[in-house]
């Protein structure tokens, strides 16, 4: 068979392409260990890196292991001057390569979180192989390698069940406040608006936690729950905020999407609201260099529950509740933003940002936000509607007093 | 360049002690070669020796020995005696519908092995050959290959006049004009170029006969012979000469302005010009609810892409794009792999070539062995080979779409394609990933987009687009609505339907 020059030159390239290769970055599935949580502690001068893995034989539907006999994630722990240094010594623990692609969520010890972040997140966004959709937290009052080794409940991989857990209180509850890579970055890189990072924190008994016994109980000894937020200036974690504080922060935002609150009724019993939406609008105006932060809230809201011997029928009884909602927020997030300004100092609201939006000139002209946001006056303007009250109109408290 | 040297054409001699000689020596005395000696009385004068030659099994000489031998006829002797009376025995005997006066040697020859009689009379340099043609062929029965749930159920037999007839019950018109022509040297096999005129564009039909006309081969005894002469590249990977073993898809085509090419011996005729698309095409499409036809053309082109490129996509994605799959499932197959010695590339080309040694298998196999073939596959295949930890469960999944995917596609020819290139996009899915996946796709794209057949190109009505033509590419609008035939194919007159 004769072939044209033409095609025998292109025979050889593609030829040659396959002895060139060399397939560097091939990596068979049972050749690489997924790395779903890392903690970042400090031990003297240098970070100490725990890295946990699945163990997929433990994990699958089709364990092998009749009823968890291993463990079905594997945390080693590394010290190095840098993390990626740390990370290479890790190859002398670890079976196999680490795969960072499917990380969930990258715990800081409260220590780390302290002395400031930014070294170690150099390292996470640089590398190429991790994305961005994981989450950080602090860990708070203990190392970061305590929690990567606790057991968790239903969900066996201790950072999937930390993942998820956080997306739905996200969620629903809005007291928590997810951070993703990105977003914690430009928070730090803004000057209108200090960065925050979930808290986490672990209960019960520690050294049970550890083990699988953990797992056996109907309640876990030891559990990892989401509390408040860390506090950061610039790259350092100055303090802690509450659950409702943390909610205060999201109302502002905007990043409410539904939760839940209480307010009581005349008669000593409660109504519990559910809200459903939340809309936020920030409208700064300048008395001379003193902002006057005007913050608009539009909130739809559920009844879900009511406890207590009211008319649910009468439309006065819905303005009644909208008002004692309004209050309530506005209450919640006046203490907030109190507490915030006088004992931490910094704007966690994004305030600055608004300033630097709407009041560009007035931004230019101040130095330190941080100072100006301490006198500013913030004034909240929350206004609810109730949208739906549920099944039954009466409460149940109504229809049995009143018929007794 | 013929591969057997033809005897010298050369007339019929007078004396039929000569010819006779040469029937038997030309043909080495070939036993199904008969010579019946015959007496033709004539009233009033002696009787004139004759011989009626035919080849024993293709022809029925019965009715012509009955009318031969039924004189003393009247015939008026006169000068040129012989010849004269072959014509008279033309016009006035002989019951047959086709009879040809025959004059050389290498045209009785013709006549006599394709399953005519021979009459020759002593002292005339001319014969008459009779059409006895009595075939002994398979009947008309279903389609094997491209069978159908509703729709006609008869198929092409191997006898070209039964075929060209069954055409010609479903196109009742003058202006479907059948051409024959013989190729092959030593076969002489019986080629018919079938159109309908005032439809098919006569630029392409000169390329069919021109094309037909260069063939120079010994034998044709499957229409694969004249395909392969005809198609436009010698290695072709894609088919660009669609097939078919149904006269309602061939009758279809023609009315579309294609050309059908019959050959004589096989059940499958050839039909040009082909387009991609067509191949995703069944005649069921019509004989369906259109919205039915549309949903399973796009279930059709589904399964022509998970049937391409399933196996590589798995390879590159498991072992060089784990962050490409689902945390879940990655942990789902990272504990299948568990254990598993060989790499997922291995792996999926042990699985394909097994699964392409079942299928040849049973193809081959008897039929009545095909069962135990099947249990063999699934068993030993399906799960040993999962149980034993050599293959992973997903492998076997993979492989099974692939191979379901693969028989879903109407056309046979292009289900083989699929098979070749399947293979060249595993290694190149194993050896650069997505990277070489795509490369591999664009280049077959590439490849597609640059094929022609018989001039137009192979991809259109897509590449180059026309919007006319979408209505019966890759959805089937209901028939109403197609009022012109498709400009895909060029032709001389587009109107289907006309408007009331």
């Amino acid at each position: 068979m004769v072939l044209k020059p033409r095609t025998r030159i292109g025979m050889l390239v593609v030829i040659g392409t396959w002895f060139l290769t060399g397939c560097w970055d091939r990596h068979e599935l049972n050749a690489i260990a997924i790395v779903v949580g890392m903690g970042i502690d400090k031990v003297g001068n240098e970070f100490r890196v725990s890295v946990q893995i699945v163990n997929p034989r433990e994990v699958s539907s089709k364990g092998r292991g009749g009823g968890g006999s291993l463990a079905p994630a594997v945390t080693f722990e590394e010290t190095g001057a840098t993390l990626p240094e740390a990370m290479r010594r890790m190859t002398v623990l670890s079976p196999r390569r680490l795969n960072f692609s499917h990380l969930r969520i990258i715990v800081f010890g409260e220590d780390v979180a302290r002395m400031g972040i930014r070294k170690p997140l150099d390292y996470i966004s640089r590398d190429s192989e991790m994305r961005n959709d994981f989450y950080l937290v602090v860990a708070e009052g203990a190392s970061a390698s305590e929690v990567l080794k606790t057991y968790s409940a239903m969900d066996p991989i201790p950072s999937n069940n930390l993942n998820t857990k956080l997306a739905i209180s996200d969620d629903l509850w809005a007291g928590t406040g997810k951070i993703t890579l990105n977003q914690l970055l430009v928070d730090m890189a803004t000057q209108g608006k200090s960065a925050m990072m979930t808290g986490i924190r672990v209960t019960g008994n520690r050294k049970v936690g550890e083990t699988m016994e953990n797992n056996r109980r109907i309640v876990p000894e030891a559990n990892l729950v989401y509390s408040g937020s860390a506090v950061f200036k610039e790259d350092r974690m100055i303090g802690w905020i509450d659950e409702a504080e943390t909610k205060a922060v999201n109302y502002v935002q905007d990043s409410v999407k539904r939760t839940l609150g209480i307010v009581s009724c005349p008669d000593g019993g409660k109504i519990s609201l559910s809200v459903v939406q939340s809309k936020s609008n920030i409208r700064i105006r300048m008395n001379r260099d003193t902002p006057i932060i005007n913050v608009y809230l539009r909130v739809e809201q559920d009844v879900s529950d009511v406890e207590c011997n009211m008319d649910m029928s009468q439309m006065s009884t819905i303005d009644w509740i909208n008002l004692q909602g309004e209050r309530k927020i506005g209450d919640i997030i006046d203490k907030a933003i109190s507490r915030v300004k006088g004992q931490l100092g910094v704007d966690i609201f994004g305030f600055g940002v608004e300033v630097h939006r709407q009041q560009p000139k007035a931004w230019h002209r101040i130095k330190d936000w941080n100072e100006v946001f301490r006198h500013a006056q913030v004034n909240v303007y929350p206004h609810v509607i109730t949208r739906r009250i549920g099944t039954i109109l009466q409460s149940v408290e109504h229809q049995t007093k009143g018929r007794g | 360049m013929n591969h057997v040297q033809d005897t010298a054409d050369e007339a019929l001699s007078y004396q039929l002690k000569d010819n006779l000689h040469r029937i038997k020596q030309d043909s080495g005395n070939s036993s199904d070669i008969k010579c019946r000696e015959v007496h033709i009385e004539i009233s009033g004068a002696a009787s004139v020796k004759g011989i009626v030659a035919y080849t024993d099994g293709l022809s029925d000489s019965q009715a012509l020995l009955n009318s031969l031998m039924n004189g003393p006829f009247l015939f008026e002797a006169d000068s040129g005696h012989s010849s004269s009376l072959l014509i008279y025995l033309k016009d006035h005997v002989i019951t047959e519908s086709g009879v040809t006066e025959i004059e050389s040697i290498t045209t009785l020859f013709d006549h006599l092995l394709s399953g005519d009689s021979i009459l020759l009379l002593e002292g005339s340099n001319s014969a008459l050959a009779i059409g006895t043609k009595n075939l002994k062929a398979r009947q008309v029965e279903e389609p094997n290959v491209q069978a159908v749930v509703r729709g006609p159920r008869e198929g092409f037999t191997e006898v070209l006049s039964w075929n060209t007839a069954m055409v010609r019950r479903k196109i009742k018109d003058r202006r479907l004009w059948i051409e024959k022509k013989t190729i092959g040297t030593v076969t002489k096999t019986e080629v018919a170029i079938a159109y309908i005129d005032g439809i098919v564009a006569k630029e392409i039909l000169a390329e069919v006969r021109q094309r037909l006309e260069l063939i120079e081969i010994d034998g044709v005894l499957e229409s694969n012979y004249i395909e392969e002469h005809i198609q436009e590249k010698r290695f072709a990977l894609f088919p660009t000469v669609f097939n078919s073993e149904r006269p309602d898809v061939v009758a279809a085509q023609l009315l579309e302005g294609r050309i059908a090419i019959m050959v004589d011996g096989t059940p499958f005729v050839l039909i040009v010009p082909a387009v991609f698309t067509q191949f995703f095409q069944s005649s069921e499409d019509y004989y369906q609810a259109s919205v039915f036809s549309s949903l399973i053309r796009l279930l059709r082109i589904l399964a022509f892409i998970l049937a391409l490129v399933t196996p590589s996509f798995y390879i590159a994605v498991t072992t060089f794009h784990q962050e490409l799959l689902p945390t879940t499932l990655l942990y789902n197959l990272a504990s299948q792999r568990e254990g598993v010695p060989f790499p997922a590339f291995v792996e999926a080309l042990m699985m394909e070539v097994t699964f392409e040694i079942l299928r040849e298998a049973s193809v081959r196999m008897p039929r009545t062995i095909g069962q135990s073939i099947s249990i063999v596959g699934t068993l030993v295949i399906g799960q040993a080979a999962v149980e034993a930890g050599l293959v992973t469960a997903a492998m076997v999944i993979v492989v099974s779409i692939t191979a379901i995917a693969n028989f879903v596609m109407p056309a046979f020819n292009l289900g083989i394609t699929v098979r070749i290139i399947r293979f060249l996009l595993m290694a190149l899915a194993a050896s650069f990933g997505l990277f070489g996946l795509f490369l591999g796709l664009i280049v077959i794209v590439v490849r597609l987009c640059s094929l022609h057949s018989f001039g137009v190109p192979y991809m259109s009505p897509l590449a180059p687009f026309r919007i006319s033509d979408q209505k019966d590419t890759l959805f089937r609008l209901p028939l109403p609505m197609m009022k012109k035939r498709p400009v895909t194919i060029p032709k001389e007159n587009n109107i289907r339907q006309r408007d009331r």
